[in-house]
């Protein structure tokens, strides 16, 4: 654990406090300007990519009788979606959507699912209905 | 447990220059926070280009959301669809076996 990790940071968290600012210190990083891209410019264009981004975490810290025993926890998570590129061009500012195909295929076969489990659970209701009827 | 704080606001980030042109990136920051468990979401809703002194507005929709919500949306409208057939097609069974 010793050993330099590029990237990634590991920080002890003794207490409480300490855990309460770390989690203030997660709402400076989920700032408007961590969802803008640095500019990249290619010939004339520039282009800058806008994303969507989340974080969460948590910590916990515990301590035994009399303070016999200490320990604590904490875990969390970090997701990032490009949702548009700032095209920049001497004509002028335009932004591209950028659509995440997967994602809209998943939603796409959930819906289809649904549709059909509450299209047979109705039919089979109504067939049961029309039986009892007879 | 904490109490929940949960904060919504509009963020305009810090100028970044490309070209000749000066792009504002603005975004919608929601935080929630219980206790020692922290959640923050942004999402950009818009740039502001400015050049010479003229200053565009350009939103940015989220294409995929959008696409999203639709098909939950047309799920919801499907489901109401089917059952108020089916309900429709019972009751007038129903009708004409009394009769």
């Amino acid at each position: 654990m010793n050993e330099p990790n590029e990237g990634f940071q590991a920080q002890a968290v003794g207490s409480v406090g300490e855990a309460t600012d770390l989690i203030g210190r997660l709402f400076d990083v989920a700032a408007s300007g961590a969802v803008f891209g640095t500019p990249a410019t290619s010939g004339e264009r520039t282009i800058v990519t806008a994303s969507e981004l989340s974080v969460a975490m948590g910590v916990g810290v515990g301590e035994g009788p009399d303070a016999a025993g200490q320990g604590g926890g904490g875990g969390g998570f970090s997701f990032g979606r490009p949702v548009a590129v700032v095209i920049v061009e001497p004509q002028g500012v335009r932004v591209e959507p950028v659509v995440d195909v997967t994602k809209v295929a998943i939603a796409m076969f959930t819906a289809l699912g649904a549709m059909f489990i509450a299209w047979s659970r109705m039919r089979r209701g109504a067939r049961c209905r029309y039986r009892l009827l007879l | 447990m904490g109490q929940l704080k949960l904060e919504l606001a509009r963020q305009d980030g810090a100028p970044q220059y490309a070209g000749l042109y000066t792009l504002t990136p603005q975004a919608l920051v929601l935080n929630a926070r219980i206790g020692s468990v922290g959640f923050a979401w942004v999402w950009p809703i818009g740039v502001v280009a400015t050049r010479a002194g003229v200053s565009q507005r350009i939103p940015i929709v989220d294409a995929t959301r959008w696409v999203q919500f639709s098909l939950w949306f047309s799920v919801v409208v499907a489901g109401l669809v089917i059952w108020l057939d089916r309900r429709w097609k019972s009751g007038a069974t129903a009708r004409k076996k009394e009769k």
